[in-house]
């Protein structure tokens, strides 16, 4: 997968995904990177779709209308490596959908990681409130 | 009055809010605004009184009634246990700030994906996040507006450590 390959996240239309700050942008919050903990045992690898697959049209990945897309780059995932001491990667997960991908860590995070927390927050600062789909009206 | 009575001009305004918020929230609200009186009338924080604050309890408050998966995922309710150590956290925090006579500035309330609360606040070039649960007070600094900015983290449970934290995201 290319650096300047765009990705799209999910950002479902639930409370505290999203935030209004005071400048008036409607950011996107570490919350919405919040996959799991699921019954799916295994390293928390938050989902993203890549836009080139999906024909750059974000609405193909809702699953359902209320959600809202925020947009970023592979490069931007990447770079997060070098604050986390650890390296993070986007690779291809198309079990579910052609498009889909994971970012994944080496080492991974495995179940209640505080360090998690810190990716999180670095994928909501790569997505920079870059909605495709969204802003929410009621940010 | 006593020496120790709240000694802010709004005091009086703040009872007669406090009687109003009282019949509509319900018993388990009288507790907090209980708490918030104590506070006040010990002296912790005189002349002080902060609606933002107000607005933070309150969203501890509802947090209580959070499911599982509210952030669209399946992220963790909050527990009762990392909401009541929350509660008395901020207001540590807030008493020991009033105190300093330092400038309160009001975080973003919301919880984690395990269950802890989040407190975070925020400007251009600095982000300070402190996770709550019932077994540790954590934060993280977040250096920059860049990804990949340096970040670091630790114990936040200390008054010692509270104060250098409000000092470095206020310096």
């Amino acid at each position: 997968m290319f650096d300047s390959e765009l990705l799209y996240r999910l950002v479902p239309d639930a409370r505290d995904n999203y935030k209004l700050e005071a400048n008036g942008t409607c950011r996107v919050t570490q919350s919405a990177f919040g996959d799991g903990p699921t019954d799916k045992k295994g390293p928390r690898q938050p989902s993203v779709y890549r836009a080139r697959l999906c024909g750059f049209e974000p609405s193909a990945v809702q699953r359902h209308a209320t959600e809202f897309v925020v947009a970023l780059k592979a490069e931007d995932v990447r770079r997060i490596s070098t604050t986390l001491g650890r390296e993070v990667n986007v690779v291809p997960d198309t079990e579910d959908h052609p498009a889909h991908a994971l970012v994944v860590s080496d080492p991974p995070y495995m179940d209640k990681d505080p360090k998690f927390r810190k990716l999180r927050k670095q994928l909501a600062k790569a997505a920079n409130s870059n909605w495709v789909i969204g802003p929410p009206k009621h940010c | 009055m006593s020496p120790l009575a709240p000694t802010h001009p709004n005091t009086s305004r703040r009872s007669e809010e406090t009687r109003t918020v009282t019949r509509r929230e319900g018993p388990r609200f009288i507790d907090e605004l209980d708490l918030w009186d104590r506070y006040i009338n010990a002296g912790h924080i005189a002349g002080r009184f902060s609606r933002p604050l107000w607005d933070v309890l309150a969203k501890l408050r509802d947090m209580e009634g959070w499911v599982d998966g509210w952030n669209g995922f399946a992220a963790k309710a909050p527990t009762q246990a990392s909401i009541e150590k929350a509660r008395a956290w901020i207001l540590q925090m807030y008493s020991e700030i009033a105190n300093s006579g330092e400038r309160w500035l009001d975080p973003f309330v919301t919880a984690d994906v395990d269950g802890e609360v989040l407190f975070e606040w925020r400007t251009k070039t600095k982000d300070l996040s402190i996770y709550i649960d019932e077994n540790e007070t954590t934060y993280i600094k977040d250096l920059g507006p860049e990804v990949g900015s340096e970040m670091t983290d630790g114990d936040a449970s200390t008054p010692r450590a509270r104060r250098e934290l409000w000092a470095w995201f206020t310096e």
